[in-house]
């Protein structure tokens, strides 16, 4: 027993670590940019003049630094072999990044594509040095000329493009330069070579190495968006989601236990067919439209006055209160409508299931003899056959917990209460995945863990199962 | 048995099993045929002297087969209409508010009433309802179809074969993984460069006969050496997506693609569900797998592999189609829950779950909020009767 349960215990590290990695691979492979997103917060951004872009570049620089997003990802990168290495592209210009990229994936070696794009930059130096003797017609059409430059879809029809430009504007200063530079690129695609894919080694000095070090030992970084420490944020938001389950646990537990018991009693009569009809037709609800139904019923005036009973969900909750009692007193009206919306499934669910338990039991031979000696019925039920089906029941309720924190992430999202789902959604959205790491770890670690204590609990409530005998 | 008698009798009732085939046979019909249904073009219509179906070529330019046509609507010299002449996303410029079904709506004829209302810009709410029902069974069959055949793959293997008996050679495991992994990484190059079709027919060459004269030469290399964990590989990656609630997976998963697609919501719908329909395979063929059966079709010299797909799918797959009810109402609901979030699918498709974010909106308009979700509910429960049905059939023959 003890040997399973420490065995059961070990095997969440590999789980853990492989969940870690999943969520690793996914943030880099998203395409927002988290640097890009920090530095818009602190309010630097890209203006049309040359000296922004030389402050931008160094500012990024300096972020990707300090977040530790200069180094490589993960213990090895494959790559196509025409790639640049880490260090060859951390030299690169931040702004020229993306356009060097785009020409690298049209298969143009990476000295001619870094040579045109500094072309492209002298060009627009020139464009910046003439900018304020320019009319609007012509600068307007110059910048027009540089973004062309920049973004090559398709070189050849771009270069068709530029020729029909130059043609255009026959008069303008800088219709050499653009013929320069289309030389400087080999357009005829016959350049590109068959890459194979290369391996590189980074060793332990990557991102990925260094933010799984730091969570084991503690440190959950800072939240880009806010540069909140995240351990602070995940401890807040966990608090209303903890509040939501235990009102959730304690809803369901007090309503469904009562009918399943009557539904047993009375199996296959009237009330027993409504009661399992009804449960049935429950949860099938989605409780995203429970949750708009309520919304628009409960907490709007606009059907009729008295319907206004709730507050509105819009409206946002203070984070001054600590404890969960102060958080339940304060917010107890407001948590009612959303703690009905996530119970409503477990209701239905645990409703039918303990049914089942129930009835399984009372065919049980034990039953039989109750039956037999004259007990009566009702005593039979909640003397004998409660007690017993309690054990698989036990078992179902608490693995059944973990899965209302994903009943939770949508109410929390509609009812803006800020648990850790809408946390969750949030930092989704806004790429804050330093965030979406902890949270996602944190929420295998506690599914991991209600999963395991269901399954030894049913051991130890159960002597019947013994994993002695296993194979 | 009677124990089972006394666990789904309430669900049953013939009344109610017939009502919920009817329902779901609707919506199947709906969902396949809604271009049909509802549409502002014509369905047969004489257009610059011929006559054609501006209906069809709609339908057909959705999957994909021809490009979509622009009609001029002034020439169309006669026509004959959908049932529901209105598109989802058909802008009604008369409207600056939502119209009930029961308000006076002004239409020319009682054929144009918007029977459902409509919303804010005007589009027909029945029409919405018709084409986020074609969302909805694209989404809850193709997934489950999907994930259908990867858990029954990954559940048969890892069932029969269990943790010691896959034998394989190691220089074959080893060389099979290196192509495999080139494989995968020239099937994503097209996205990370363009190397065109040459490329990829010079390097399917050159690796199939480097395998080819690997396998000749190197001695040895034929016979089977150790075994594949395949059972234990199968179980860890089940319990790795069971660890995490489903919403929060999915939305990490979705993160990562940049153009929204119903494609999208497909895939990630069947990566998430297919664990389900492995383990019952699984659980199936560990049962069968020591059977007489079994043992006496190794006997006359069977493979594996045939053993697995003459004689082990089709008892496997009774039991695993019995949870497919339950799978596809699964999907319909997460799909819902994903476009009522505004993620997955895109912004221009109007499905059920959209249709009631935007009533989230508008608190006015009561059925705006009211039927979809009604559609919701009457699809998912009909499906749980059924799946419900089909779960007691495969339990009376066990």
């Amino acid at each position: 027993m003890l040997q399973h349960i420490v065995i059961r215990s070990l095997m969440i590290i590999p789980t853990l670590l492989i969940v870690s990695i999943v969520a690793f691979i996914l943030s880099m492979s998203t395409p927002g940019d988290e640097i890009d997103q920090a530095l818009a917060l602190e309010g630097v951004t890209l203006d049309d003049d040359r000296i922004s872009v030389t402050n931008y570049n160094s500012q990024y620089k300096k972020k990707a630094k300090q977040l530790g997003k200069d180094k490589p990802p993960f213990y090895f990168t494959i790559q196509p072999s025409n790639y640049p290495s880490y260090k060859e592209w951390s030299d690169i210009n931040v702004y020229d990044r993306k356009d060097i990229k785009r020409l690298i994936k049209s298969n143009i070696p990476l000295e001619s594509a870094i040579s045109y794009i500094q072309a492209i930059g002298d060009f627009e130096n020139k464009y910046y040095d003439a900018k304020d003797t320019l009319s609007a017609d012509l600068k307007t059409d110059w910048k027009q000329s540089i973004a062309l430059l920049r973004k090559p879809k398709q070189l050849t029809s771009i270069r068709k493009e530029l020729i029909y430009l130059a043609n255009e504007y026959q008069d303008t200063p800088h219709i050499e330069d653009i013929t320069e530079i289309l030389t400087l690129i080999p357009l005829d695609g016959k350049n590109s070579t068959w890459h194979v894919p290369s391996l590189r080694w980074h060793g332990i000095n990557n991102q990925y190495h260094s933010w799984i070090s730091s969570f084991i030992t503690g440190d959950f970084r800072m939240s880009i968006l806010d540069a909140q420490p995240v351990f602070t944020k995940i401890r807040s938001a966990m608090k209303w989601t903890v509040l939501l389950i235990l009102m959730n646990l304690v809803l369901s537990l007090l309503i469904s236990i009562p009918l399943s018991i009557l539904s047993a009693y009375y199996a296959n009569s009237r009330l027993d067919r409504l009661i399992s009809g009804l449960s049935l037709a429950v949860y099938s609800v989605p409780v995203f439209w429970m949750a708009t139904l309520l919304i628009v019923y409960f907490t709007t005036d606009t059907y009729s006055k008295w319907l206004d009973v709730f507050p509105s969900p819009a409206s946002f909750y203070s984070e001054s209160e600590t404890g969960l009692f102060g958080l339940l007193s304060k917010y107890f009206g407001r948590l009612i409508l959303p703690v009905i919306c996530i119970s409503l499934k477990d209701i239905a669910y645990l409703t039918r299931v303990i049914r089942a338990d129930l009835i399984k039991e009372s065919t049980k031979d034990y039953a039989t003899t109750l039956k037999a000696k004259g007990v009566s019925k009702w005593n039979a039920m909640w003397k004998h056959i409660l007690p017993n089906s309690m054990i698989s029941t036990v078992t179902i309720i608490i693995s059944n917990i973990p899965l209302a924190l994903a009943g939770g992430l949508i109410i929390e999202v509609i009812f803006n209460i800020p648990g850790m789902g809408r946390l969750m959604y949030s930092s989704i959205i806004q790429s804050d995945w330093n965030v979406v790491y902890a949270i996602l770890m944190l929420i295998s670690l506690v599914t991991v863990v209600f999963y395991l204590i269901g399954d030894v609990l049913y051991t130890f409530l159960n002597p019947k199962v013994s994993y002695s005998n296993d194979e | 048995m009677s124990n089972n008698n006394l666990l789904y009798r309430q669900v049953q009732s013939p009344m109610v099993l017939k009502i919920a085939k009817w329902i779901i046979g609707i919506f199947l019909v709906i969902g396949l045929c809604s271009h049909f249904i509802a549409n502002d073009m014509p369905l047969l219509a004489k257009y610059e002297g011929s006559v054609s179906s501006p209906a069809t070529v709609e339908f057909l330019s959705d999957i994909g087969i021809v490009d979509s046509r622009i009609y001029d609507e002034t020439k169309f010299k006669w026509k004959i209409m959908p049932p529901i002449p209105y598109s989802s996303d058909q802008l009604n410029s008369r409207f600056n508010v939502s119209v009930g079904p029961l308000d006076n709506q002004e239409v020319s004829s009682l054929r144009y009433r918007h029977w459902l209302g409509t919303d804010q810009l005007g589009r027909d709410v029945l029409a919405g309802l018709v084409h986020g029902t074609n969302i909805a069974v694209k989404v809850g069959l193709l997934s489950v179809f999907f994930s259908l055949l990867l858990g029954l793959y990954l559940g048969l293997l890892s069932g029969y074969f269990g943790d010691n008996s896959w034998k394989i050679n190691i220089f074959a495991l080893l060389i099979g993984t290196l192509i495999k992994a080139l494989g995968l990484y020239y099937i994503l190059y097209p996205i990370i460069v363009n190397p065109g079709l040459f490329y990829y027919l010079n390097l399917t060459f050159i690796v199939t006969i480097l395998q080819l004269a690997l396998y000749k030469f190197i001695p040895g290399s034929t016979k089977p050496s150790i075994s594949l964990p395949i059972d234990l590989i199968t179980t860890k990656i089940i319990e790795v997506l069971n660890s995490i609630p489903t919403l929060f997976i999915i939305l990490a998963f979705l993160a990562i693609f940049t153009k929204p697609s119903i494609w999208n919501v497909i895939i990630i719908i069947s990566i998430i569900g297919w664990p389900k329909f492995a383990r019952l395979a699984r659980a199936e063929i560990l049962q069968i797998k020591n059977l007489e059966y079994i043992e006496s079709a190794k006997s006359i010299g069977l493979s594996d592999f045939q053993i697995i797909l003459k004689h082990a799918l089709p008892n496997a797959i009774t039991s695993v189609i019995s949870i497919t009810a339950f799978a596809i109402s699964g999907a319909i609901l997460l799909e819902s829950t994903l476009s009522f979030l505004g993620l997955g699918i895109p912004l221009d498709h109007v499905s059920w779950g959209s249709m009631l974010a935007d009533a989230r909106v508008n608190f006015s308009s009561w059925w705006l909020a009211l039927f979809p979700g009604l559609a919701i509910f009457f699809v998912l429960i009909s499906f749980y009767i059924i799946g419900n049905q089909l779960n007691e059939k495969m339990n009376a023959r066990h």
